[in-house]
């Protein structure tokens, strides 16, 4: 018997093969993208926390703009709830070098040993802490670049003579720092410059606290920064930690100190990647719900071909059981098979394909470090998975393979008994589930995101959105039936046969059209975002004028030597924007305090108001708007104010929202201690996602036009060479002011959107590819029946023609109606994509050429599929198809 | 009258030899005719009616209905004559699931461009006494029920030739009397030509005419008025 069983497995395998394949294809696909999608999110989520941790270096960061009291530090230093603690201090310093006239301010950061953002500083050469100690320097990669600066040849020691110094500087191997020379040790590349989070300058000049201290750059009078950065001990939890924190820096009554968690760092800079990952998320799961509902039908279809061929073997002798497990075993067996083989390609695709295109630090040591624990979680989650998808697959097809037939002539009509051992509710089940394999898949699906994606709201929201569209196109494709035959409706007779033979199989049609309407929504979303993406990144500039060297806080005198400078090198000056910064310090009359005790809201509202009233704001002055922003709200300056002696000013609609503040405010700057009052007219929406500077208040011309103001110049230079030269001249002629090299952040900028489109398109091309597997699966399916019916027509006068355009017209209609709701659906996506993770107010704009070209491949797809199979149907002879059993 | 004229049928076999299915039948059938097909299983009762429906082309020979050459007519006029002049039943009824049983024979008047396919497979239905049942699905209908249906399709746009693949096959003893009275009166009323083929000699024998075919060739044909063999 064992060896019946082997040989007759065999043979099904072979004599089944098409139809297995397209399913087990269709599945890999869905498991894949997944897959691979989850580790994606996975690894990024870890690598955000990592960065995270990284950008604040511990658990906790206080932070005071004086030297932290050391009463504070003693205290904290003996407290059991924090394990280590690190200090790092800012401040600026004047630095010089060899062939440079006038010294430039850098921001300097004197460190501890150990120094938490360390690891993620590329050191060339690598040198050690005691180099620092010895009194040398790490210095920023760029900023050596520019002032033609390099490491020593050899390190320093304790015995380095003044001589030596000098020659060194002589040698731009050493820079001066106030009336010190301190040797270059390395060269450092700060990867954090590069990363999703921060797009900050960092340090230029690093060097050891004790240096620092010994050389009084870090004094009480001193412009600084100083931070504490605390990781908690191990039974400290951090509302703990933050709470006692809290009580503690109470008691020095210090309104400067402030607290920063981890959570803070975290929720504060990778917004705009956790939306990413939520989005990327929802689109794996959508692919894996739409593929696999394909997939279960190919194999709930497959299963009830094979009833009769099990009775047979029944008939002759075989037990039941192996005549089930014949036909169940081998689908198990290729579902597991996809399903590990799809695990296998998600990880190997995720790694070799998505996260390089993201960034090279997803690779880095995140990917390696899951512990024994994580690699059992992640083992036993995808086995539950595997055995759900599994069982979902193939149980509707496996009921009914095991249903027995009735033979009595009274039960002719229901035509099959089953499980006359269960009651009546769970036979009910049993049959409700036997006949509805999607809905089933959709359940599984529903289970499925408790197990193994953290989003699980979201992915059940999914699931509730698909199944109701799905619900709603089956209902469509039932509807479909009143324009077939016997309609009263004059259609010519292709297109009502067409339509009769989309009403005639509901769930393969519903199942056709939701995978072309999916495709092609986010094949043209993802045309559409990349798009929009670029113009945004573009817009207001051409690419021969998106500014590439910015010059920030230009006083008024030095305004024409800078402006001399860059047109030397033909620098094409794109904006030259006054800058006033002021305080904000009341809104209807009310003052920070007073206004903070009225706030009603969340905690962390409350903590981004009281930033946002606190900090120093960048004022300045327009007539007309900038093209990246639109009122929302009111006028942009009305032509006859109101109130002549009240100043009009524009406000951003988000710090309006954070404030509270509405049209008709009236708010108080204080401009370098005279307080200006204003009026609120209009609110402005910013398209943030540009290479201008944009500001949250926009006054009045007339109001600032004796402010003092510093300068903001931004110019574009095409030649490289040009541009260095022109940046060596800004910091040997003008060393005080600060000039930034752009081209790196607009290419990191790019690369980081350029790969973050590359992975949804290629979800997109994974679904479209699924999408036409299981097109072909689903015509394969129901060739059996389709070719019966056409033969019927053909016996019935229908000629060649008729077959074909009927056929044509039934697969061009799923296409049409596809297309539609896909580009349908794409505008739907784009305006929440829009609004919720690129914050802009207006939906995407839609690339009329794309969708066109998307459409057009569909509908070839579909002349197609259907010329394929009338050709197929027209080569046999009806009578022989119509003598087939159904 | 139907000309069946020397006609030979060949298919190619897997093994790459040629299966005769028909060798060297003639025949000439009168208008209104009632012949019962006979034979053993692989004689080729199905592909003479086939090649009578036009849906094949004989490998030699020719076959003319009332002078219309349906073994040289091109494509587009064997549909045009298949759907006027020819109706089908079949043993396993190939009715549509998805439609109503007025619709099911409403195809087969849209097909062939009948002027109002409605009131004609109303009309059709009432003839065979499915009236009540316009609106019901064959899986609402019992195995004698969906017959007559196929049989109301069959003859929806009145044809010349009814062609018949063992329309009793399927059916209990009673249903199957039932159906085949129905058929014999029905072509009987509209002066159609009838082809049932069948395994059962004795309801073969209550047809006025015979066609006995064995091993592909004709074995016995018999017409009613003369009783002659072939």
């Amino acid at each position: 018997m064992r060896s019946w069983f082997w040989a007759s497995l065999g043979r099904e395998v072979r004599s089944s093969w098409k139809s297995l394949s397209l399913a087990t294809l269709s599945l890999f696909l869905a498991i894949t993208a997944m897959t691979s999608v989850l580790l994606l999110d996975s690894r990024l989520s870890q690598q955000t926390q990592r960065q995270a941790e990284l950008l604040l270096g511990g658990d906790v960061e206080i932070q005071d703009v004086r030297l932290l009291p050391e009463s504070l530090l003693e205290r904290i230093q003996s407290s059991d709830k924090v394990r280590s603690r690190t200090r790092v201090t800012s401040f600026i310093t004047l630095l010089g070098s060899a062939g440079v006239e006038r010294p430039r301010l850098v921001e300097t950061l004197a460190i501890d040993e150990f120094f938490p953002l360390g690891s993620s500083l590329k050191r060339t050469p690598a040198a050690s802490f005691e180099q620092l100690l010895l009194g040398g320097v790490w210095v920023e990669k760029s900023l050596a670049e520019t002032l033609d600066l390099r490491p020593v040849k050899t390190p320093v020691s304790n015995r380095i003579t003044d001589k030596n110094l000098q020659a060194l500087l002589a040698d731009k191997r050493a820079v001066r720092i106030g009336k010190r020379i301190f040797p270059i040790v390395s060269l450092v590349e700060n990867d954090q410059m590069r990363d999703f989070a921060s797009f900050a300058l960092g340090a230029r000049i690093y060097m050891a606290r004790e240096s620092a201290q010994k050389n009084k750059f870090i004094s009480a009078q001193s412009r600084i920064r100083d931070k504490l950065i605390l990781q908690y001990a191990k039974k400290t939890n951090a509302d703990e930690g933050k709470k006692w924190l809290q009580t503690e820096l109470e008691t020095f009554g210090s309104g400067s100190l402030s607290i920063k968690t981890k959570e803070d760092a975290l929720r504060n800079a990778f917004k705009p990647a956790r939306s990413l990952f939520l989005f990327y998320d929802a689109i794996g799961f959508a692919v894996l719900i739409l593929l696999g509902l394909g997939c279960s039908q190919g194999i709930s279809s497959y299963l009830s071909r094979k009833k009769s061929d099990a009775e047979i073997l029944n008939r002759l002798g075989a037990p039941r059981t192996q005549t089930a497990a014949l036909y169940v075993g081998n689908v198990v067996l290729l579902t597991l098979l996809a399903f590990a083989c799809g695990v296998w390609a998600g990880h190997f695709f995720c790694h070799v394909f998505l996260l390089p295109r993201l960034n090279l630090w997803a690779l880095g040591q995140v990917s390696e470090s899951h512990s024994l624990g994580q690699m059992s979680g992640l083992a036993l989650r995808f086995g539950i998975a595997g055995l759900l998808l599994t069982t979902s697959l193939v149980l509707p097809g496996a009921l009914r393979l095991l249903g027995e037939k009735k033979i009595s002539e009274k039960e002719e009509k229901s035509e099959e008994k089953n499980f006359y051992i269960f009651t009546k509710p769970i036979q009910k089940t049993i049959s409700l589930a036997r006949s509805s394999p999607d809905f089933l898949w959709i359940l599984a699906n529903f289970l499925l995101s408790f197990v193994i994606s953290k989003e699980t709201l979201l992915n059940c929201i999914i699931i509730l959105l698909l199944t109701l569209i799905y619900v709603a196109v089956r209902l469509a494709v039932r509807a479909v039936h009143r324009f077939g035959v016997g309609s009263p409706l004059k259609l010519p007779l292709p297109l009502r046969l067409a339509n009769s033979e989309i009403s005639s199989r509901p769930t393969q049609s519903a199942l056709c059209l939701m995978l072309f309407c999916l495709s092609v929504c986010l094949i043209v979303f993802l045309l559409d975002l990349r798009f929009n993406i670029e113009s945004q990144l573009t817009a207001g500039f051409n690419m021969k004028e998106r500014p590439n060297i910015f010059v920030l806080d230009a006083p008024p005198e030095n305004l024409k030597t800078v402006e001399k400078i860059l047109s030397k090198e033909n620098a094409v000056t794109v904006l030259n924007e006054k800058i006033t910064r002021a305080r904000l310090e009341s809104i209807n009359g009310k003052d920070s305090e007073s206004f903070l005790q009225n706030f009603e809201g969340q905690p962390e509202a409350k903590q981004n108001a009281q930033r946002l009233f606190n900090r120093e704001q960048n004022l300045t002055s327009r007539h007309e708007l900038s093209a990246d922003e639109t009122v929302v709200a009111g006028q942009f300056w009305s032509k006859s104010p109101a109130n002549a002696n009240l100043a009009e000013v524009s406000v951003e609609r988000g710090i309006a929202e954070t404030l509270r503040i509405q049209l008709g405010d009236k708010l108080v700057f204080n401009i370098q201690g005279v307080p200006v009052k204003v009026k609120v007219t209009s609110l402005r929406v910013v398209r943030w996602m540009n290479f201008r500077p944009n500001f949250l208040f926009i006054l009045h011309p007339s109001v600032l036009m004796d402010a003092p103001y510093s300068a903001l110049v931004a110019a574009h230079i095409q030649d490289p060479k040009g541009k260095s030269q022109a940046l060596s001249k800004l910091f040997q002629e003008l060393p005080g002011l600060t000039t930034i090299d752009a081209s790196e952040f607009s290419a990191a900028a790019n690369r980081l959107i350029q790969g973050a489109i590359d992975i949804v398109r290629t979800l997109g091309w994974i679904l479209f590819a699924g999408a036409l597997i299981n097109v072909c699966l689903t015509a394969w399916t129901s060739y059996t029946l389709r070719a019966q019916h056409f033969s019927l027509y053909r016996c019935l006068g229908a000629n060649n023609t008729v077959v074909m355009s009927a056929c044509v017209a039934e697969f061009l209609i799923l296409c049409v109606v596809g297309i539609g709701l896909g580009l349908a659906a794409s505008g739907v996506l784009s305006a929440l994509v829009a609004a919720f993770i690129l914050n802009a107010d207006d939906q995407l704009n839609n690339s009329f050429l794309p969708s066109v070209s998307v459409a057009a491949t569909l509908l070839c797809i579909g002349t197609a599929a259907g010329v394929l199979t009338a050709t197929l149907i027209l080569k046999q002879p009806p009578l022989k198809i119509l003598r087939q059993p159904s | 009258m139907i000309e069946i004229e020397n006609v030979t049928m060949e298919y190619p076999s897997p093994e790459g030899l040629r299966l005769r299915i028909l060798d060297s039948i003639t025949a000439n059938i009168p208008s209104g005719s009632q012949l019962g097909v006979v034979g053993r299983s692989g004689s080729g009762k199905t592909t003479l009616l086939s090649l009578l429906a036009g849906l094949e082309k004989p490998t030699t020979g020719s076959i003319r209905f009332n002078g219309f050459p349906v073994s040289t007519a091109g494509e587009s006029e064997l549909s045009r004559y298949r759907a006027r002049e020819v109706g089908f039943v079949y043993q396993n009824f190939q009715l549509l699931k998805h439609l109503t049983a007025q619709e099911n024979v409403q195809v087969a008047a849209e097909i062939a461009a009948h002027a109002n396919p409605r009131s004609a497979s109303q009309e059709a239905l009432d003839w065979v006494g499915l009236s009540t049942r316009l609106k019901h699905r064959p899986d609402q209908l019992s195995g004698g029920e969906q017959q007559r249906v196929s049989i109301a399709r069959a003859i929806v746009n009145k044809p010349k030739l009814l062609l018949c693949d063992e329309p009793t096959g399927n059916l209990d003893p009673q249903s199957a009397d039932q159906v085949f009275r129905l058929i014999s009166s029905l072509t009987a009323e509209l002066g159609t030509t009838l082809f049932l083929v069948t395994h059962d000699y004795a309801l073969a024998h209550q047809l006025a005419g015979r066609i006995e075919l064995e091993r592909g060739q004709l074995a016995r044909f018999q017409l009613a008025a003369e009783g002659s063999v072939t």
